[in-house]
């Protein structure tokens, strides 16, 4: 150990640590939570930036020793206590805080710009930006921030508001309020999981898998075990033997459970061998290199159609149970089943067949298929491909777990606090009221921390071993031994008249669901069931086959099934109207979903259960949106070749649900404090969406008092009631409904206690801001009726329950035009526009609405055009780091970039809203998949659209 | 894990330490590949190139002289840095990256992207090394053991240069890059990446000699540059892809550097 003597934000500091200790952790582990790791020293996220010797440096790319004698600030060294500074109050105003886990380091950075360029023009912030990878908000907002930063250097009483607000009628609901935990996240306050790990929390590192299909034959740990430091190290001998699916859905799960902590079969690259539980990572690490494994190395299944082959390996043979509804041929299926391949249990019926290799399949439909192609005066079949990609939170996955008397409490980075605890409850074999799940801020999820990826062996290490012990992934393990988007293979046959109008359409939807059956059922099912009922057509049918494969683990990832099934419909819809010489656009209108119609295809298909009716569109502002979107980018226009450059226009409309009807519930308490303030209880799962702003403004629309009066504590299972968690876009309406509801039962409470401290008929008095009722006669404020509440003679605190469940669909829709130039000599593409128009119902955070859109818009882009998990001819996956795989970074962002909010009035979402946070991922793909074509004449019809492609359409190459 | 850190304060005593360490001691610039996960180095001795006062950027004549430790966002910051060396300089995407990445570490360093490397080529750079001296950059890039880089210099400011680096995302892997250089009396230079088989994970630029010393017409450069590079598929593309592309971007450059050259 040395003494390193540095300056940090203008104190002395003595450092004592090793010369070659990397100063990402160094500074992180001495208090300094700004400087986060996104990437273990790739150099490419930025997370950790830090200002030496007035340059801006990765720590995680410096050692200690170069420290010496520098001066060092951090982000810490903005603002002063509770006191922003100018960047970071423009961040927060601005509204472009979401999950918050690197915007340190970006305030960090922007405010170095400005002090060295006090007006940068955008090239200037582009190349000032260049450092730092922003996967939430799609960088275009901070365009904003800068302008009003730098007009609050001349001016610090300037103000301008960004976002449109809505709804006159209402005061907090439509209006741009800072998000609630965003000063705090941008002050780099202890907020997230890492923040909570003690010095002396163990560790875990895990042995993976080097094959993507092999049998363990030989493994040996007592060498590892040995090595002091090394607490345990746990293997498929020493851990539960329970079968659970790491997908976080409502339970029984429409997925099956076919996933052992740990396996003597090994199904992908990346699958878990052994975990050590260590002192230190580097002790644990020491110990991975002790342990001996050797493998039987079988023949991986890599495509759907190596999953297919009539001689396709099986990756799951071991012992198929039902809980419900065995299927007759159940002892045929187990026949040949190996016990050592863990078992699949499977909830009830959902089309899974493990010895075909299939995790889930069903076939809908309404109609007849055969009588409207019969109609049909053109008939087009094609087949659409999408890759597979990753959801790149910032964060990596992270959990920290330890033993409170006989209780495991675990902080979890998760996107659904009740489902970890029932999972890992069931797992270790305890009852649920032994774990206490404390969901802390969360740096991205995007759906990938909606599964159960480390809990279950974090939770168990704690509970074997009575330590604290974390567990955090590396950028690579995010790549590997995640969930991530779905492979998917659609063939669309359709069929229509000259006019335009459809007659028919037939889906064939595979995917390719990798080792694992998490969400086999549900998100591929949301392909035709997010793309079918925006073209309602009398004659609909379609069918849905997950595959097993050795790729990498897929999952929930944003937009659920949607992006695939939308992508395949919206292509075949676009090169049917180039068969049928009508414009794109034309062809959408003529065929389009209308508000108030009966979509008939979804009475078809269920998320494991069948809707008692079909649905209806109950709000669409689908015709607003496209009269605008067609306006705003030209539609019409005249499309300018520039040299070997050609200008293409393409369209895409896209709808979402706001939860999951009949399925999902979400719950809220709000008790009054003993002055008139609120504390509410919400289970809602705020994951950086503003999810815990949405429900404060709820509470303070009903109850009439100052959004500051109402502290929210949500997604803790102690202290919060039930909820879903944040998945199927449910957070608005169902989470925000239960708090709308409990709100208004708080509202009849202090409506009775006003009246009768007035002495005066209910029917008579009001709720009146700020925080009063009011009667003919008087006023009583809310302080004074907490007080009477609590006193020996009043009626108990205030405390009100709500509770929310619908049987009604809130569908929000949009549409997203774009504009490229395609290089017919080099097959370039260069997104020169891309326009998002969503009608999320009421905005209640316009601002924090815009930038969810440019986030989602923007990962959806770098999914068309940069992303994708590759493997070799071995099913090795190649693209395990940030760079490799094309995270898009400021530079790629379209040089035109709007979104827009279109509001309806919904019936069901509280005060007319609905979702917002995954539709914006479902349209970028076709929309410029058809301006490449409109472009170049190039039809690409698999994710993801790249120079070479275009160069083959081409007939360059 | 670097366990020693010598910082020397001139070239003698380092070149000492390094004879004293050998094979465990690595020379330290700024550290941005040393310290990187994927390139981190095994060495447990450190010689740092800090107090060696190697930090200048001097015009004589028309040559400039850049001292190794200039970071690469102090090449691309400073007026007398030829255009094309500016180009490059912006092909580290990072700016964090460039404010850390010395000129002299962008050169020694064995990388799988050497993104300075085609356009320092292009521009006939001159290397002196603490060892042997002056030499020109190709002979230090083929040497054995690359020396302890002094100074980079660039002997001709004014002659026209140019460079592209293609890849598909901003910051994603470099698929070809690409320089060219062009001087009054027609002598060009063409060296390209990412074109040939990567020797043990580093890339060595590729220089078209052939074919800077024939006159062709922009169609006919376009199918020599395809057809004398032998690139390998990976996940940056197909081999037909390669040389196609590596055909019309040397063909491009060429093109503007003409252009270039006529307006002087």
């Amino acid at each position: 150990m040395m003494s390193i003597n540095l300056t940090i934000n203008d104190r002395h500091q003595e450092l004592v640590c090793r010369l070659g200790d990397n100063v990402q952790t160094l500074l992180h582990k001495a208090g300094f939570h700004s400087v986060r790791n996104s990437d273990d020293g790739f150099g490419f996220a930025g997370s950790d930036v830090i200002l030496v010797d007035g340059r801006l440096l990765n720590a995680s790319l410096l050692i200690a020793a170069q420290l010496e004698g520098c001066e060092i600030y951090t982000a810490e060294s903005l603002g002063k206590w509770n006191q922003l500074n100018h960047v970071q109050q423009a961040m927060v105003d601005v509204g472009v805080v979401q999950s918050g886990y690197n915007d340190p380091a970006m305030a960090l950075i922007i405010t170095e710009l400005l002090k060295h360029n006090p007006n940068p023009n955008r090239d200037e912030i582009d190349d000032a930006l260049t450092g730092i990878f922003n996967r939430d908000t799609g960088y275009q907002q901070y365009y904003e921030v800068i302008e009003l930063a730098v007009n609050r250097l001349i001016n610090p009483e300037h103000d301008k508001q960004y976002a449109p607000e809505f709804r006159d009628d209402l005061t907090f609901i439509g209006k741009n309020t800072p998000k609630l935990d965003s000063a705090k996240m941008v002050q780099a306050k202890p907020c997230y999981v890492e923040d909570r790990i003690p010095k002396d929390a163990c560790v875990i590192k895990m042995l993976r898998s080097p094959h993507p299909h092999a049998w363990i034959t030989h493994l040996d740990v007592t060498k590892a075990e040995a090595l002091e430091g090394v607490v345990t190290v746990i293997t498929y001998r020493n851990c539960p033997d329970i079968a659970y699916t790491p997908g976080g859905q409502t339970a029984p799960e429409p997925s099956p459970l076919d996933r052992r902590m740990f396996c003597e079969k090994l199904r992908h690259v990346g699958d878990r061998v052994a975990a050590v539980v260590a002192e230190s990572v580097e002790i644990a690490e020491q110990a991975l290199e002790l342990i001996e494994v050797k493998y039987d190395v079988l023949k991986p299944v890599i495509s759907i159609d190596d999953a297919r082959a009539a001689d396709a390996p099986i990756i799951h043979n071991g012992p198929i149970e039902y809980i419900v509804g065995a299927p007759d041929d159940l002892d045929e299926q187990n026949k040949n089943a190996d016990i050592r391949d863990g078992k699949v249990i499977i909830n009830f019926p959902i089309g899974c067949f493990p010895r075909k290799n299939i995790a889930a399949s069903i076939r809908g439909h309404i109609g007849d298929l055969a009588k409207g192609f019969s109609e049909a005066d053109h008939i087009i079949e094609r087949t659409y491909e999408s890759k597979q990609v990753q959801q790149l939170p910032t964060e990596t996955h992270i959990c920290y777990s330890y033993m409170d008397g006989d209780r495991l409490v675990m902080h979890d980075s998760t996107q659904v606090p009740w489902h970890v605890r029932r999972q890992v409850a069931k797992i270790i074999g305890i009852k649920q009221n032994k774990v206490h799940i404390v969901k802390e801020r969360v740096g991205g999820g995007f759906g990938s921390k909606q599964d159960i990826l480390l809990q279950d062996v974090c939770g168990w290490a704690t509970w074997v071993t009575g330590r604290g012990v974390y567990f955090h992934y590396t950028r690579e393990e995010e790549f590997i031994a995640n969930s991530s988007r779905h492979v998917a293979k659609v063939h669309v046959k359709l069929g229509a008249k000259k006019d335009g109008t459809l007659t028919a359409i037939d889906m064939d939807f595979l995917a390719n669901t990798g080792p694992y059956g998490n969400h086999a059922l549900t998100v591929p099912c949301n392909g035709p069931a997010l793309s079918l009922p925006l073209y309602p057509c009398d004659n609909v049918d379609f069918r849905v086959t997950t595959y097993y494969s050795n790729i990498c683990p897929t999952g929930a990832y944003q937009g659920y099934g949607a992006p695939k099934g939308n992508f395949a419909l919206t292509m075949a819809m676009a090169e049917m109207a180039e068969v049928l010489g009508i414009d794109h656009l034309e062809m959408v209108e003529i065929n389009r979903v209308r508000e108030g119609q009966e979509l008939k295809i979804l009475g078809a298909i269920g998320e494991g259960k069948m809707p008692a009716t079909a649905p209806r569109a109950m709000s669409c502002a689908l015709e607003p949106i496209l009269k605008q979107g067609r306006e705003l980018i030209n539609w019409d226009g005249e499309k300018k070749a520039d040299g070997d450059w050609r200008i293409g226009r393409g369209v895409a409309i896209i709808q979402q649900k706001s939860g999951i009807p009949d399925i999902d519930q979400a719950n809220c308490s709000i008790k009054m404090a003993s002055d008139g303030t609120f504390i509410v209880h919400s289970g809602g799962a705020d994951i950086g969406t503003g999810l815990d702003t949405v429900v404060a403004k709820l509470t303070a629309e009903v109850l009439r008092c100052p959004i500051d009066e109402i502290t929210i504590h949500s997604g803790d299972t102690d202290h919060a009631p039930f909820d879903k968690g944040a998945y199927a876009s449910s957070g608005t309406c169902f989470s925000g409904n239960a708090a709308k509801i409990a709100a208004e039962a708080m509202r009849t409470k202090i409506l009775t206690c006003g009246a009768e401290m007035l002495e005066e008929a209910v029917e008579d008095v009001v709720l009146a801001a700020p925080g009063v009722v009011k009667g003919k006669q008087g006023e009583v404020s809310y302080d004074d009726i907490a007080h009477r509440a609590e006193s020996g003679t009043g009626w108990g605190q205030l405390l009100t329950n709500g509770c929310f469940t619908t049987s009604e669909y809130a569908f929000p829709y949009g549409a997203n035009f774009t504009e490229v130039a395609v290089n017919i000599r080099t097959g370039e593409i260069k997104l020169e526009k891309f326009h998002a128009l969503l009608d999320c119902g009421t905005p209640i955070n316009p601002d924090l609405a815009l930038g969810q859109i440019y986030g989602a818009s923007m990962r959806a882009i770098g999914h068309s055009l940069t992303e994708e998990l590759i493997y070799d001819e071995n099913g090795i996956p190649l693209t395990r780091d940030l760079k490799s795989y094309g995270a898009p970074m400021i530079g790629d962002i379209p040089k035109e970039f709007k979104a827009v909010l279109v509001p309806s009035d919904d019936k069901v979402g509280p005060y007319g809203a609905k979702s917002i946070s995954e539709i914006g991922v479902n349209g970028a793909a076709p929309a410029i998949a058809s301006a490449i074509h409109d472009a170049c004449g190039v039809w690409i019809r698999d994710w993801h659209f790249t120079a070479e492609k275009v160069l083959e359409g081409l007939k360059k190459l | 894990m670097i366990e020693h850190f010598f910082k020397p304060s001139n070239t003698d005593q380092a070149l000492n330490l390094m004879k004293e360490h050998g094979s465990n001691a690595t020379w330290f610039a700024g550290g941005s590949k040393l310290n990187a996960r994927p390139s981190l180095t095994k060495k447990t001795v450190a010689i740092s190139l800090y107090n060696l006062a190697l930090e200048s950027i001097e015009l004589r004549g028309n040559s400039l002289y850049i001292d190794a430790m200039c970071r690469v966002q102090s090449v691309l910051d400073n007026e007398l840095t030829p255009y094309g060396l500016k180009q490059a300089a912006k092909f580290i995407y990072s700016k964090h990256l460039r404010n850390q990445a010395t000129i002299g570490g962008e050169i020694a360093a064995f990388q799988e992207e050497a993104l300075l490397l085609p356009v320092l080529i292009a521009l006939k750079t001159r290397i002196v090394t603490a060892e042997v001296g002056e030499m020109g950059i190709e002979d230090y890039l083929e040497s054995a053991s690359r020396g302890l880089i002094l100074q980079v210099v660039i002997p001709d400011v004014n002659l026209v240069c140019l460079a592209y680096n293609l890849t598909r995302s901003a910051a994603g892997l470099s698929i070809i890059n690409v320089a060219v250089s062009l001087d009054q009396a027609g002598e060009s230079v063409i060296a390209i990446d990412g074109v040939s088989p990567r020797r043990a994970g580093y890339s060595i630029p590729v220089r078209l000699r052939d074919i800077e010393a024939q006159k062709l017409t922009e169609e006919q450069l376009e199918k020599a540059v395809a057809n004398s590079v032998f690139p390998e598929a990976d996940i940056r593309g197909s081999v037909d892809y390669k040389q196609y592309i590596s055909g019309i971007l040397v063909t491009d450059l060429f093109a503007e550097c003409q252009r270039l050259v006529k307006e002087a």
